[in-house]
């Protein structure tokens, strides 16, 4: 069976399509969902919506994209909304992305700490770009359809994140500073 | 292409969670409560009798119209067929002619041989 036919037996309320899609994707939807809230009720949230979405009939096209990419456009949308509320209600808030002393907190925190600390302080369209890229491995065509802009953006987002966390983490990048990819 | 690079091994080190069964309970709960009661053999004929059909009130009043208009028409014919022509008792036996026997039996006498 495939994609198409789970999502469409899913929605006739085949209860096993749905969990078969569910469990196939739950997890990088979620993931990618954490990444770019960095909350875990925020990514719940938003996984259960995306699943729904589906469910509740948003267009599927599956010749223009597979069901993994047109799973992550719904989580973006969902997250950026989510992202655009949050910042019209924390405008009042401290500046949380205010930049952080690395070298002193490389002291004190664990390595992943400090990497998850330079992430979250990346732009939400360079990390979106960063985690499709990086952890879900897909390719500039892909992360151009599920965000929207052509490839030439998504490069260009890429190579942005790229430099701001080669600045950022510096001083754990001991081995060989060149940058060789993209 | 993808190379071998420092900085991407280092943002590979940003692990995140899984997500939790409480999750998936969330989902599938939710996702039930969006379809609805599962489907069973009786379903069908519950789906049928809960069955609500829209209609426009003018076609509505259209079709009340016709039903009427058909049940008078009929109805005054139908009559027509069963009415007396007099009132009092009705018979349609022709007994001109008829003569009991003597004995007062009752004989059956064949179509064919009345003609004759």
């Amino acid at each position: 069976m495939t994609e198409a036919d789970l999502v469409r037996e899913a929605r006739q309320g085949n209860e096993q399509a749905f969990l078969a899609i569910y469990s196939r994707h739950r997890s990088p939807v979620f993931q990618f969902a954490w990444r770019l809230t960095c909350s875990r009720a925020a990514a719940e949230d938003v996984t259960q919506e995306c699943f729904l979405a589906v469910v509740n009939g948003a267009a599927f096209d599956a010749d223009r994209a597979g069901l993994r990419t047109y799973l992550f456009g719904i989580a973006r949308h969902l997250v950026l909304r989510r992202l655009r509320i949050s910042e019209r209600e924390a405008e009042e808030v401290a500046d949380i992305t205010a930049p952080v002393d690395v070298l002193g907190k490389l002291l004190e925190a664990e390595r992943s700490a400090l990497v998850a600390n330079a992430m979250t302080l990346l732009p939400v369209l360079q990390r979106e770009a960063l985690v499709l890229f990086t952890f879900e491995e897909l390719s500039l065509e892909e992360i151009a359809k599920i965000t929207r802009v052509d490839t030439g953006a998504v490069k260009s987002r890429l190579h942005r994140a790229r430099e701001s966390l080669r600045a950022v983490l510096a001083p754990l990048l001991v081995s060989n500073p060149q940058r060789r990819c993209l | 292409m993808r190379e071998a690079d420092p900085l991407e091994a280092l943002v590979r080190e940003w692990e995140s969670p899984e997500p939790t069964p409480e999750l998936d309970r969330r989902v599938i709960s939710a996702y039930r409560s969006a379809i609805g009661p599962p489907h069973s053999s009786s379903g069908g004929w519950r789906k049928f009798w809960n069955m609500r059909v829209s209609v426009p009130a003018p076609a509505l009043a259209a079709l009340v119209l016709a039903i009427a208009i058909v049940l008078f028409w009929v109805k005054p014919s139908m009559g027509r067929a069963v009415a007396p022509s007099a009132p009092g008792a009705v018979t349609r036996l022709n007994v001109s002619g008829f003569q009991p026997l003597p004995n007062g039996e009752a004989r059956v006498i064949p179509a064919v041989e009345m003609h004759k």
